[in-house]
Order: structure tokens, then C-alpha cells, then sequence
């Protein structure tokens, strides 16, 4: 087998990107030869942006806003927007994030229809107190449905313990008290704040005519008018480098114990310095973590974890952490064990075979990853919501072939440290 | 559309599907066979002491290791389970790498699955002692921990209730107190059963240079190396479909848990399964039911009432049976049992719009065409196929779909039987 520096890539489709004039960015990946269609429209607007100033005046927002909003924009006395979609043979749905908020559909005909649908539903607010008051209790639902997740708790609980004041402390949802504080005003605020077409992206990949729905998208928006862009500053409050606390435990009704350590980064990052670190991080955990490290063999032959042991990196414009655990029975050991591993890497460097092997399962998944629609669209909005707007898929290739061991190894010792660490778990009750 | 070419080679079948479409290559090679009670425990354990070791590759590093060096291949080993069936399976997803040459990535990642699957010795590998004593312990979590999904769980005990006393009540992992009492001879006695016994189907699906060679080579390559001949015919179909007229009195278990949400099951027995001719009206059926967004439980459970944010219905294609499932305060189970009642009785009058109907009816075919563009959808389908006796493609599948009447589906919901309802109630979810 060859050396993965030295592949060449051509995608297998083309990527056309382009601004329309009220702003909004859209890029299309027709391939022909694939039966489903994947859309997506997201704005740069999530859980974490609850604080603005907009035409002088500040604006702090419940806790959980955007996904409420992300409820009601489903809500239209025109059209039930899942039956609209069934009728044509298309689902839609959408998810909220710490920092994005995303639309989308999966279709295999009529996608022009479809893609009219998506805009207009979402570039419409249908708001009453009855039908705000009336979503309150659905959410509740879903809150406590998260909340019993224990992962999912572990995960939250973790970042409440990194974070001082970064409100991705928060959960996305927000509390069941939050989200009764909510007021239809406060959600046609933040709607003509953040949905702007100059604050979003349309992002569609798969089996369509291009020069179709270019047409389709850009008589869309002529005929609608949105008016100035507002100019929004996200607020947040002022966050120490070093966590919030260095350990937390939580006790909570489970089977097993789950260990959740995190590496706190001092900054985010945006567009292509984003693209780099985060690619940095990929290859060095799985060099650090994966499952040909010699660590991970001697702590599955130890009893210390199981095969779904894994580590993570998360980068936004504001934020930024490192994940690393999985169930164990022994939480406290196997925290020690990865700490003393860190610090013999640290000192001794990266292995340079184990460096290498990394970058080259990593081409393989990210080429791996290019049948799938779903991934490279949600991949895409990430990236563009990060700032990173002018993005291909070959600039993360070219990153992967360009990395260096040095610059792995410098990350590693300016990201994983012992200062910023926060030492979590989820413990039977 | 979708038509596989079959090899029969006797001991096992491989299934080939050319696809241009997908530029990784998916080979897949499923064991199946009926689930036993004193069996499924050790059954259940070999996926994960495969992924351990194999006599060439004694750990799971060296595995790893050699999947990393094929551009991160994917290979892995499960176990699942259809109805009254156990599936162990062995799979890899090969990238095409441009420059490299793709004849020898796709041979080693066979020999790879090949190998993960029969390289195995008693006291080597991942049936080492140690590596045993490791899988256990793991095991033992694994069960256990079934419980932490709470609406897994639920589910679960649900269709264990309403297929009590036969292999579909048998549950996917096993059971704990079999876990301790295994020996590391037995469960390689155990792997020696499975290759004996179980009906073998082999998959590749994707752009394969030489479709029919690689076929041969498989076919050829699993001959030598499993025993020719089963030592006890497994029964390749076999039934699991719940029927109404055999039921047993309907049976309400309510267990309490510390959680905020409350889980509540509710199993019918539908008598349909997924190789009969009625099986796409039960879809039909289901789909209006609560099958999706637009559905008549959805738009009254959640949007109308607010009592829930999760609630579906769902058919398990081989037991037949239907069931709703929601996440809700406990205080509302009630309500929310009389709602479900409620629209059922209104499908059975053949209350049914037209556009519920044609949503209903186009998303159902969206939803089956957009397999068509998953390989590992395709190869589960066609093995469901296998299992239920079935030769319906998915193309057939969908053209079916337009042949059924809203009559057919009220006919259906009139023979639903309810079997079973679990409700799983969390202390903290009265409202």
C-alpha cells in the first residue's frame, strides 16, 4: 500500500457555491447516479446565542429559545409542513444545535416542489399564544426523554463542570422552567434577528438537475423581500481559561459507570484556521486513543473499558473541547491510566508509525464518508456556520495529507494538559 | 432495479449486486439460525470474542492494525436478532482509494471478514483464557446495561411478553446467569456449532472490478474452510408471526423505575408477516396509524394534546406484531391508552382521508427507495428475505404498495389483537 500523503483526489461530483442577493449562500452536489436527495437550510443560530445586542439595545433570551423556535417554525395555518412533504414522498425534519439550527429534507422526486416547501415554510412565523403555550408541554417530553439518557447526561454535565459562564453549559433545550418563560415576542424577536437569508445557508446534495434548481432557489427568494441584514453582536460573558471545577461525579440511576474526561481550549477558532486544528486533533487522538494504540490493547486487556471507549474533538467559533471515555467499572483507575499516558506522550512525543497509520485511516474514512449525502451536507453547514464559507472537501484532503508530526505533537502539548482537564462520571445511584 | 445474482455453492450463497452508484465496497457475511434458550447466551458472546483475536491476528490491536494499513476498512462482528433468529455477522466497508489498486485492498479486506469469522482455535486468539475471563465480564455489562435505554428496554420486555415461550421471546444478548457458568472449551464448542449448523449468506454490494469472480473466490473460500456438510439441518424458514387466534389472554405488566419519563408499549398482534401477501397493507396500515410525522397518532397524541414528544407505531416484520410506542408523564397513560384505541377504531371504519392516504403511500415509497442508495439496506432486506422465506425485491415492495386499498388496511386494523401492554414508569414523570 502506498503512502496516504501521496493520493490523488478528484471528487466524484461537482460542488457549485454561490451568494444570492439577499445574502443567502447556497451550494449544490447533484449527483445523478444516486436516488435520494438531501436538503438542508440552517442558520447561524443556536442554544448558545441567548444573549445579543441588535439596534443598540441588549437582548438576553430564556434558556432553550432557539429550539422552541425550531418547533414552531413546523406551525402553519397554510399547510401541516410533514404532510405537505409526505404528500410528495419526502420527510423533513430539524435539530438545534449549540450554535446552528438546521432544516432538512430527504426526498427521491419532485425535489424542485421540495425545495420551494423547505423555503417558504421556514421563511414564514406563524406564531399565537395558544399554539406557544401548547408546545411547552411537547418539549417537557422531550427534556425529560434527554434527560434520562445517561450519556447524554454525562456529556451535559461534563460541560457544566468545564464551563464557568459559556452558555454551552446549558442544555440545548433548556429546563422545563425555561422554556415555560418563553413568549411568542421574545420568539418573533429572535425569528427576524436570525433568520435573515444573509444568516443562513442552503445546502443540497444528490440525484437532481442543477441548473433546475438553481432557478428554483433564485425565483424563490427574488420574490420575497427580508429587508436590511441585521446587524447582530452575540453576546457572552467573559470565560476563564481553566474549568469550572476539575472533577464532578454524578450519581445517577445506571448499570454501569461511565467516564467522561474533557480538555478545555482557551479559544474557538473559524474558517480554515478551524478546519486545520480540528483536522490536527483527529489524527491525534486517534494516534493517542484509537484502537491500535498499544494504551487502548492494555486497557481492554486490564478489563478497563469496552470496545466503545472512544475520544472526540469539538471546535466552534467560541468554544472548543476535547472528549475522551466510555463505561468502565473503575472510573478513578482508569482517569489515572489516561493521565500518566498523556504525560509520557508528552514527554517522550508521538510515535511517528502511529502518526502515520492515523492519516491514513482517516483518508480512507473522509473518502468513505463521500457516499453518504446526509454526512456531506451536515459536514458542510458545520463548516459554514463555523466560517469557514469558501469550504471544500478538498482543502480538509489537503490539510490530511500536510499535517505533520510536529504539529501534532505541539497540539498535544498545548491542548491536552492537566490544567485544563475536567475529570467526569456517571456513577450508579 | 435491485436484483442480486445468487451463487449457490451448496453449503453457503453468495449474493452479488454491481452498483455504480457507491464507491465503497460492502461484503458482508451473515450466519443465521434459530434461537434456543440454552444456546443464545453463548451465541450471542462469539461476534465479540471474533473481534479479539484470531489465530493469525491474536488481538484486537492486530486487527485494527491490519484495517488501519487498508485505509481504515471497516470490519466489524455483530449479533442481532429477527424474530425467533439469531444473525451473527461479519462485515467490511472497503474505501476506493484513488492510485491504489483496488483488487488487492478488496482481497485483503476479505481475508480479513473471511478470517474473523473461521480463524479460530480452542486457547488462541480471542478463546484464550484471559480473553475469555474479558469477554465475561464485558458480556455481563453488556446485558446489564440494556437497561439504560430506557425505550430500548422498554420495547424489549414488551415483545419478550407478547412472544413468551417461543425463540422470538429469547432476547438479542442472553442472560446473565448463563455468562458465569460459561467455560472457554464450551464457547468454542459453541463457534464450532455455529459454522456446523448455521445457514450461510454471503453479500458484496458496491464497484467491483470481477463481480463474478469474487463471487467464486467467496464461495470457494468459505467451502474450504467451513465443514461441508450441517450436522443438523437448521430450518432456513421458520415462522415467528404472532397469530391473534392463538393468544393468550392479554397481559398489562407496569414496572417502576428512577427516571423523569414514563414508557409505555402497547403490542398487537397483526397475524402478518413479512413474506405474506398482506404484509404491504399492514404497512400501509401502520403508516397511517403512526408510522410517521403526519400520522393520526402524532397529530393527536402530540400536536393536538401535547401529552408526549416521542410517539410511533411500528411493525416487527417477522413476529407481525404491531406496536405504539410514546414517551409520556405517568399520569397520562390512560389518556393517552384511550386516544390509541380511539384512532385505531376510526381505521377499522375505514376512516382513512385521501391525502392521509397518498402521504402515507408516497412517503412509505421514499422511504423504501431511498434504500436503494444504502448498500447495507440492501443486503438486510434481501436477508430478511432469506429468512422470512420471501423473494419480494424492494422494487416489488413498492410497486405493491400501490395495489393496496384503504379497505385492506381497515380489514387489518379490524384483526389487530392487542397482546400485550408495558408500561414502564418513571417515579418522577407524574406531571
Amino acid at each position: 500500500m502506498s503512502d496516504a500523503r501521496h493520493v490523488s483526489l478528484e471528487l466524484p461530483f461537482e460542488t457549485r457555491t454561490w451568494k444570492l442577493e439577499n445574502g443567502l449562500v447556497v451550494t449544490l452536489m447533484p449527483r445523478p447516479e444516486l436516488h435520494q436527495t438531501y436538503a438542508m437550510f440552517a442558520t447561524r443560530y443556536g442554544s448558545i446565542d441567548r444573549a445579543f445586542r441588535t439596534d443598540g439595545k441588549v437582548h438576553e433570551m430564556p434558556d432553550g429559545i432557539a429550539h422552541f423556535l425550531e418547533h414552531k417554525m413546523f406551525e402553519d395555518p397554510e399547510m401541516d409542513v410533514f404532510a405537505r412533504f409526505a404528500a410528495h414522498g419526502a420527510s423533513v425534519d430539524a435539530y438545534t444545535t449549540f450554535d446552528h439550527t438546521a432544516y432538512y429534507f430527504s426526498g427521491t422526486g419532485e425535489i424542485a416542489k421540495h425545495v420551494g416547501t423547505l423555503l417558504d415554510f421556514v421563511q414564514s412565523i406563524h406564531l399565537t399564544d395558544e399554539n406557544v403555550e401548547k408546545e411547552k408541554g411537547i418539549i417537557a417530553q422531550e427534556i425529560h426523554m434527554v434527560n434520562d439518557h445517561p450519556d447524554r447526561r454525562g456529556y451535559m454535565e461534563l460541560l457544566k463542570a468545564m464551563y464557568h459562564e459559556h452558555p454551552v453549559r446549558i442544555d440545548i433545550a433548556g429546563t422545563v422552567e425555561s422554556v415555560q418563560a418563553i413568549t411568542k415576542e421574545q420568539l418573533l424577536l429572535c425569528y427576524h434577528t436570525f433568520y435573515h437569508p444573509s444568516n443562513m445557508v442552503l445546502v443540497i446534495a444528490g440525484g437532481f438537475d442543477a441548473d433546475e434548481i438553481a432557478r428554483v432557489i433564485e425565483e424563490n427568494q427574488a420574490k420575497k423581500s427580508f429587508g436590511k441584514p441585521p446587524a447582530i453582536e452575540r453576546l457572552y460573558a467573559e470565560e476563564p481559561s481553566a474549568p469550572a471545577r476539575s472533577r464532578h461525579w454524578v450519581h445517577f440511576p445506571v448499570q454501569q459507570p461511565r467516564l467522561l474526561m474533557g480538555w478545555k481550549e482557551a479559544n474557538g477558532a473559524s474558517g480554515s484556521n478551524l478546519i486545520e486544528q480540528d483536522t490536527a486533533m483527529t489524527i491525534l487522538l486517534d494516534a493517542l486513543f484509537g484502537p491500535t494504540s498499544a494504551f487502548y490493547q492494555s486497557l481492554l486487556d486490564d478489563g478497563l473499558i469496552d470496545k466503545g471507549f472512544s475520544a472526540g474533538y469539538q471546535l466552534a467559533n467560541t468554544f472548543g473541547y476535547t472528549l475522551v471515555g466510555g463505561n468502565t467499572p473503575h472510573p478513578d483507575v482508569l482517569a489515572e491510566r489516561i493521565q500518566s499516558h498523556l504525560a509520557h506522550v508528552r514527554e517522550h512525543g508521538i510515535d511517528e508509525t502511529a502518526f502515520e497509520r492515523a492519516r491514513k485511516k482517516i483518508m480512507g474514512r473522509v473518502l468513505m464518508s463521500l457516499d453518504q449525502n446526509a454526512f456531506l451536507v451536515r459536514n458542510w453547514v458545520t463548516y459554514f456556520v463555523r466560517g469557514a464559507e469558501a469550504f471544500a472537501f478538498a482543502d480538509v484532503i489537503a490539510v490530511l495529507q500536510t499535517m505533520t508530526l510536529e504539529r501534532a505533537n505541539a497540539r498535544l502539548r498545548e491542548h491536552l494538559r492537566d490544567d485544563n482537564m475536567v475529570v467526569s462520571a456517571v456513577v450508579p445511584s | 432495479m435491485e436484483s442480486f445474482q445468487t451463487l449457490d455453492a451448496g453449503r453457503c450463497q453468495v449474493h452479488t449486486l454491481p452498483h455504480p452508484a457507491f464507491r465503497t465496497k460492502e461484503i458482508s457475511l451473515k450466519f443465521h439460525l434459530r434461537m434456543a434458550r440454552e444456546r443464545v447466551t453463548e451465541e450471542a458472546m462469539l461476534p465479540g470474542v471474533w473481534m479479539n483475536g484470531t489465530i493469525g491476528l491474536p488481538s484486537h490491536r492486530q486487527i485494527a492494525l491490519a484495517t488501519d494499513d487498508l485505509y481504515g476498512t471497516y470490519l466489524r462482528a455483530s449479533i442481532s436478532k429477527r424474530g425467533g433468529h439469531h444473525i451473527l455477522e461479519v462485515g467490511t466497508s472497503v474505501p476506493d482509494v484513488p492510485g491504489e489498486d483496488e483488487a488487492a485492498l478488496v482481497e485483503r479486506a476479505l481475508d480479513l471478514a473471511l478470517s474473523l469469522a473461521v480463524d479460530h482455535a480452542a486457547g488462541a486468539g480471542g478463546f484464550s483464557e484471559a480473553a475469555v475471563q474479558r469477554e465475561k465480564e464485558l458480556h455481563r455489562r453488556r446485558i446489564r446495561a440494556v437497561r439504560d435505554d430506557k425505550a430500548a428496554y422498554a420495547l424489549q420486555r414488551c415483545h419478550q411478553i407478547a412472544c413468551r415461550d417461543t425463540p422470538a421471546g429469547l432476547p438479542r444478548l442472553g442472560f446473565e446467569e448463563d455468562v458465569e457458568a460459561l467455560l472457554p472449551d464450551r464457547l468454542y464448542e459453541a463457534h464450532q456449532q455455529v459454522l456446523a449448523q448455521a445457514e450461510v449468506h454471503a453479500y458484496a454490494v458496491g464497484q467491483f472490478r470481477d463481480m463474478n469472480g469474487l463471487a467464486e473466490r467467496l464461495a470457494d473460500r468459505l467451502a474450504k474452510t467451513l465443514p461441508e456438510k450441517r450436522t443438523m439441518r437448521a430450518e432456513a424458514v421458520a415462522r415467528d408471526v404472532v397469530l391473534p387466534a392463538e393468544l393468550r389472554d392479554f397481559e398489562e405488566v407496569t414496572e417502576a423505575e428512577e427516571a423523569q419519563q414514563t414508557q409505555f408499549d402497547l403490542a398487537f398482534a397483526s397475524g402478518v408477516g413479512f413474506g405474506d401477501a398482506e404484509y404491504p397493507a399492514l404497512v400501509m396500515m401502520n403508516g397511517v396509524f403512526g408510522g410517521f410525522a403526519h400520522s393520526k397518532l402524532f397529530m393527536n397524541i402530540r400536536e393536538r394534546r401535547s401529552l408526549a414528544y416521542s410517539v410511533w407505531s411500528f411493525v416487527d416484520a417477522a413476529t407481525g406484531l404491531v406496536t405504539v410506542y410514546a414517551g409520556i408523564s405517568a399520569d397520562k397513560r390512560d389518556e393517552v391508552r384511550q386516544i390509541m384505541e380511539d384512532e385505531l377504531d376510526a381505521i377499522r371504519r375505514g376512516e382513512i382521508a385521501v391525502s392521509e392516504w397518498q402521504e402515507t403511500r408516497a412517503t412509505l415509497r421514499n422511504q423504501y427507495q431511498q434504500m436503494l442508495d444504502q448498500p447495507a439496506m440492501l443486503i438486510a432486506w434481501h436477508h430478511h428475505g432469506v429468512i422470512a422465506g420471501s423473494a419480494r425485491t424492494l422494487s416489488e415492495m413498492i410497486a405493491a404498495l400501490d395495489q393496496v386499498r384503504p379497505e385492506d388496511a381497515a380489514a387489518l386494523a379490524t384483526a389487530l389483537r392487542p397482546v400485550c401492554l408495558y408500561v414502564l414508569e418513571g417515579r418522577g414523570s407524574r406531571a
